[in-house]
């Protein structure tokens, strides 16, 4: 085995780096130090007793060290002026799963909640896709139960908005496309993960189930004092199947190794906050964050309605073609073959045979019109992805002389039974 | 290693403590001193400074131990006191996490400053990660009582130290120190 592969060389580092000498308990002299509390413990002998809780003695552990006697000089002088007393506490580890409980209980009388968040996304791609090196963009969702006791939400970034009425749930795509379902759909659909937060209740309540029913999922728990406030920070981690090098791999947060960092308020108890960090081999990256939560606000009517533009462009479910046979019987590289000789000879009627919606938009044809198909690869397909999808390797030559290298996403998960673009350009 | 685990649980020396036994307290005190002092190292990065944050919060945990429900997480409700002590401890050193690393100078000796390497690559880690790694190897705990004190399984104390490590060992690469050259200078 080579000496770069024997791990042994890093144990033997990080003990030479943090190994220490180990401090010898010597409980006689500990218990001289802390007369006091010996004093508390040993009281309690034959009865029960509430121990008075006193300021800890910060001051005999700061001036024994040298090194900090002159930083907490300056900072007393602050602390005082504030009054600020940080450690007039002790804080008993409390399980997750009470914590969770706690959670849960906090919010079964919400009635609203608006999140704003921010996420390594792409403005207009869908609610779910993230990317490593993304620039982070802003989120912000609603949701409510109006006075009808009709659940509306709605989920929104700068490209993209999901907005469920009450009644019917509409994804708008900048700038004028749309999917329409005359009913109202869940939170969660339309791949919104983020969208999915906005049930507070049961995404704790998942995480709660998944604590119980998964002894060995890697949990930790542990408080901190934020601006003087008890916080409890829950840490999740969370093992996909998906493999390292699988294409969906870190492009979704589902198909990451990734943890997430809840934080509760120890009082309120309600959730104030989430991180996820996706772990890569060398670091971890922040890829979402709620960066405020408001719970039982009024909103305005306004954010559950929508103004779309005339020229919409709706999706629609494809349809069975006369010719559909020959469509069904296609590989997935002989669909991406057509598809882009289609868009090649600008020829839109056979385009639209793999688009899903009415019509194919001008931006659309003066983008892949005239393109020139440089090569295709071999077709693969993705745990991530449906089973009935294929990720198509291409490389094209657009009319403007970019040379364009991806994976076109084609699946035949519809009616028809055909293959429909559904990503990749 | 000083977590004694094939002696008498922690619940019984808990209960004993909880009804004044001072002798059960001193076991649990030497059982857990070590953990908790490495514990505060991950987050004072400070030996002299987590020695005492250790002692102290065994003072606390002496005062407060009646308030303590769970006798069997007495190791988690330990390192939850070490945490909240050492992190007002922090404030009052005006400072946060870092290591206390001197730059090595180009005389330093190659092995000081893969030394420094690897301290820095442990507080790049996030918190929870650190914590482990620390007290992996600060007195070489087990997996097992790591996990008492993290409270948290042993098979996800396995896994954690395992990426943990592997971030480390890029992190190094990434400075030039590798496994190649590691004991020839």
């Amino acid at each position: 085995m080579e000496r770069s592969e024997d791990k042994n060389w890093l144990d033997e580092a990080l003990t030479n780096a943090i190994g220490s000498e180990t401090q010898k308990p010597d409980f006689e002299k500990w218990k001289q130090q802390h007369p006091e509390a010996v004093e508390m413990l040993t009281s309690r002998a034959g009865r029960e007793s509430s121990v008075a809780k006193r300021p800890l003695d910060i001051w005999r552990i700061i001036m024994k060290s040298k090194m900090t006697k002159l930083a907490a000089a300056a900072v007393i002088i602050i602390a005082v002026a504030l009054s600020i007393n940080f450690w007039d506490k002790s804080i008993p580890t409390a399980s997750a799963a009470q914590v969770l409980q706690d959670a849960i209980n906090a919010v079964s009388d919400v009635w609203s909640v608006h999140m704003k968040a921010r996420m390594r996304t792409l403005p207009s791609d869908n609610f779910s896709n993230i990317g490593l090196k993304y620039d982070f963009v802003d989120i912000e969702m609603w949701k409510r139960t109006n006075t009808d006791s009709q659940m509306q939400w709605r989920v929104e970034k700068p490209g993209r908005v999901l907005l469920m009425d009450g009644q019917n749930t509409i994804m708008f795509i900048w700038p004028n496309h749309g999917v329409s379902e005359e009913r109202p759909l869940p939170l969660g659909c339309f791949d919104s993960w983020s969208g999915r937060l906005l049930n507070v209740h049961d995404l704790l309540d998942n995480e709660l189930q998944n604590a119980k029913n998964n002894p060995d999922r890697e949990i930790s728990l542990w408080h901190e004092e934020v601006e003087r406030r008890d916080k409890l920070v829950l840490e999740v981690e969370v093992t996909t199947d998906i493999a390292e090098d699988d294409y969906l791999r870190n492009k979704f947060i589902m198909d990451s190794d990734h943890v997430k960092v809840y934080r509760f308020d120890g009082k309120t108890k309600l959730l104030e906050g989430l991180q996820v960090y996706v772990h890569t081999e060398d670091k971890d990256v922040l890829i979402f964050e709620i960066t405020d939560i408001e719970y039982n606000t009024e909103f305005d009517n306004s954010i559950f309605a929508l103004d779309l533009p005339e020229n919409m462009i709706w999706s629609r479910e494809s349809e069975i073609l006369p010719d559909n046979e020959r469509y069904e019987k296609m590989t997935p590289k002989e669909a991406a073959e057509t598809f882009f000789q289609a868009c090649a000879e600008e020829n839109w009627e056979e385009v639209l045979k793999f688009w899903t919606t009415s019509r194919i938009d001008d931006d659309l044809k003066a983008y892949l019109g005239g393109l020139e198909i440089i090569s295709l690869g071999e077709p693969f397909q993705s745990k991530g992805y449906c089973h009935l999808g294929w990720f198509v390797p291409y490389e094209i030559r657009l009319k403007s002389g970019e040379v364009k290298k991806h994976n076109l996403a084609i699946r035949k998960d519809n009616p028809a039974n055909r293959f429909v673009v559904d990503g990749g350009i | 290693m000083k977590l004694k685990t094939e002696e008498q649980p922690d619940e019984q020396l808990v209960e004993a403590a909880q009804n004044g036994h001072l002798e059960s307290f001193g076991i649990l005190y030497e059982r857990y001193l070590s953990s908790m002092a490495a514990l505060a190292y991950s987050i004072l990065v400070d030996r002299e400074l987590a020695n005492d944050a250790a002692q102290e919060v065994f003072a606390i945990a002496c005062r407060d131990l009646s308030s303590l429900k769970r006798k069997d997480k007495f190791g988690a409700w330990l390192a939850g006191i070490c945490r909240n002590v050492t992190r007002g401890m922090l404030r009052v050193k005006g400072k946060t996490i870092a290591p206390d690393i001197q730059h090595a100078s180009q005389d330093t000796d190659v092995k000081e400053q893969r030394r420094d390497a690897v301290r820095q690559a442990v507080w790049q880690l996030r918190c929870a990660e650190r914590e482990l790694i620390v007290m992996r190897y600060y007195d070489g705990f087990s997996q097992a009582q790591i996990s008492k004190v993290l409270d948290i399984s042993a098979s996800a104390v396995n896994g954690r130290l395992v990426r943990a490590k592997r971030k480390i060992a890029k992190y190094l690469k990434r400075n030039g120190f590798t496994g190649d050259d590691y004991g020839t200078v």
